[in-house]
């Protein structure tokens, strides 16, 4: 009961945080999606953190290492490379941006570009992509919420309620809301994560070297030899891992809800700090880590292993109270994901696919109509992911693992349009497309393949291929088009 | 349409400095980048010896992390760009 009392305390702090800073921003579009423009580095250094470290990082990352072993390792094998991009990508989206008026990346690629399609075909992708990732966020906070009830609330409510707190704060407040609750659940799963990484070793085994120890002398030595097993309890090989690695770290920052908290920061300098300082929260994955292994011997054969925290938690003596803060903690690592994937959803979608239909367009640019659409968006799109969390079966971790393979399609023409002043509409609307393609065909024919690959590394060989070949076979865009961008 | 278009990738072409800086970054961060797979992973992948309590395999990446935080640190702080930031 106390449990649940503290997770409803964190529930009405998370909700109060996340509406009282709309109440400063404009109430036009640039408000309610960049925020003004005016996010400093603290907030802008946890918008980035926490939303990346979801569900995944909390139920997932355990999970792996608990199953998997090593292959979890690959999580930390790509995040510290994968986000250096954003430090030369975002300072120039953001000037662009605030020159411009631009909001989200469809936009800006759209405008170098020269193509309404493009912007289409983006706000189509990436809002496919980021409803897998936000239904995954939504069973995570069904799961953690039923666990520690003991079925009493169900996963569905429990999802619900979780989410009705951040549908409330980012309808009312857009962007700032999501930034002032993810610095402040960013805290909270910090301190929380690096407590239980080092508490739970400490209890069950002495320390974190004698927990390794005993690991290493048992069976699991095969799983902590890198890169570990496959779900199925096989090693995996290093054509899986290292493809996985690469395709994520290429897709890292092409998430638009992370790319497009460039258009919310304040300077470039705030940009930059918060990649440079990112590693900082990127350790935070190796106390998360440790909680997964610390299980292996204690508590075998729990499935799925994506429980294995809440089952340690109910497993183990713990006090109340550090039960408690501990599900508010993975409610805040969902939820702080949660807010800024449907914030960007709706955002994209409005901006990039609804406003290029001429008859509405018009509609649109008038009064608040547009802030209007997205707001309305923000529901639809919770209600989607909301279904498919609660009556849905498929295996989401899989889906999340396709969604990088699409992102990652957005790398080729994203660098193009910044470094490339060759490459035209028609070279990234044919990349695109062709990258598009066959990362489907192979995720649904994975036999096809002609190593184990990502599917999406296929995708990003056709990819550049097709923006290269198509680029300079056809007229270049006009000098003033390309300029915006490029310092010939 | 006589445009003269660079077909080439430009890179920062008022800032020479900087363009440079950012190639040694790019090769520093590439380096380490492949130094978490195969094949120089490998070397590392065994779980034995414990560094510090950690399993090899463990602590080779959490060194990889911290490397490229200090490179990113150093890049910063030597960053043309930033000078002419109001």
């Amino acid at each position: 009961m106390i449990i649940l009392l503290i997770c409803g305390i964190y529930l009405i702090i998370s909700l109060v945080m996340g509406i009282a800073p709309g109440l400063k921003v404009t109430h036009s579009t640039d408000g309610y999606v960049a925020g003004d423009r005016s996010m400093n580095l603290l907030i802008l250094y946890f918008v980035i953190g926490a939303s990346i470290f979801s569900s995944f990082a909390f139920l997932g990352g355990p999970g792996w290492a608990y199953s998997r072993g090593a292959a979890a390792f690959y999580i930390l094998a790509y995040s510290s490379a994968g986000i250096i991009p954003f430090y030369f990508f975002g300072p120039k989206a953001r000037r662009i941006g605030q020159k411009y008026g631009y909001v989200t990346q469809a936009e800006l690629l759209a405008d170098r570009f020269n193509s309404k399609l493009l912007s289409v075909l983006l706000s189509v992708t990436t809002v496919v992509v980021l409803v897998p990732y936000l239904t995954l966020q939504m069973k995570g906070a069904g799961l953690v919420l039923s666990t520690i009830s003991n079925g009493a609330i169900p996963d569905w409510l429990g999802a619900g309620i979780a989410y009705l707190v951040v549908l409330l704060y980012v309808y009312f407040s857009g962007v700032m809301g999501v930034g002032w609750t993810n610095t402040f659940q960013g805290i909270f799963m910090l301190v929380i994560a690096w407590f239980l990484g080092i508490y739970l070793p400490q209890k069950m085994y002495g320390g974190i070297g004698p927990m390794f120890e005993q690991l290493i002398n048992s069976d699991f030595k095969q799983a902590l030899t890198a890169p570990g097993l496959q779900s199925n309890g096989q090693p995996w090989n290093w054509w899986g891992f290292n493809s996985s690695v690469i395709i994520s770290a290429i897709g890292f920052t092409m998430w638009p809800h992370f790319f497009m908290k460039a258009f919310a920061a304040k300077s470039d300098r705030t940009i930059k700090l918060t990649v440079v300082l990112y590693p900082t929260f990127l350790i935070f994955l190796v106390p998360i880590l440790i909680i997964g292994f610390s299980a292996v011997l204690q508590f075998p054969g729990v499935t799925p292993s994506d429980t294995i925290l809440p089952h340690v938690l109910v497993q183990m003596d713990l006090p109340v109270l550090l039960i408690g803060l501990v599900c508010a903690g993975t409610l805040a690592a969902s939820m702080s994901s949660g807010d800024a994937i449907v914030h960007a959803a709706a955002s994209i979608a409005t901006r990039d696919c609804l406003s290029k239909v001429p008859s509405f367009s018009n509609w649109l640019s008038t009064g608040s109509n547009e802030r209007k659409i997205i707001r309305i968006l923000v529901v639809f799109i919770s209600l989607v992911a909301y279904y498919f969390a609660v009556f849905s079966e498929k295996d989401i971790v899989s889906l999340l693992l396709a969604a990088y393979g699409g992102i990652a399609q957005l790398f080729p023409i994203t660098f193009a349009m910044f470094y490339w002043p060759r490459a035209n509409g028609k070279g990234a609307l044919a990349g695109l497309i062709g990258g598009i393609i066959i990362t489907l065909i192979f995720l649904y024919l994975p036999d096809l393949r002609p190593l184990p690959m990502h599917e999406g590394i296929y995708g990003l060989i056709v990819n550049v291929i097709l923006l290269v070949g198509f680029s300079l076979l056809t007229e270049p865009e006009k000098k003033e088009r390309i300029e915006k961008y490029t310092a010939l | 349409m006589a445009q003269r278009l660079p077909k080439r990738l430009v890179f920062s072409p008022n800032d020479p400095i900087r363009r440079k800086r950012s190639f040694i970054l790019f090769w520093i961060v590439l380096t380490l980048q492949m130094s978490v797979i195969w094949p120089v992973y490998s070397y590392f992948a065994s779980p034995t010896p414990q560094v510090l309590g950690f399993p090899l395999s463990f602590a080779w990446t959490i060194l990889i992390i911290l490397l490229s935080f200090t490179t990113l640190v150093i890049f910063y702080l030597f960053d043309t760009a930033n000078e002419t930031e109001a």
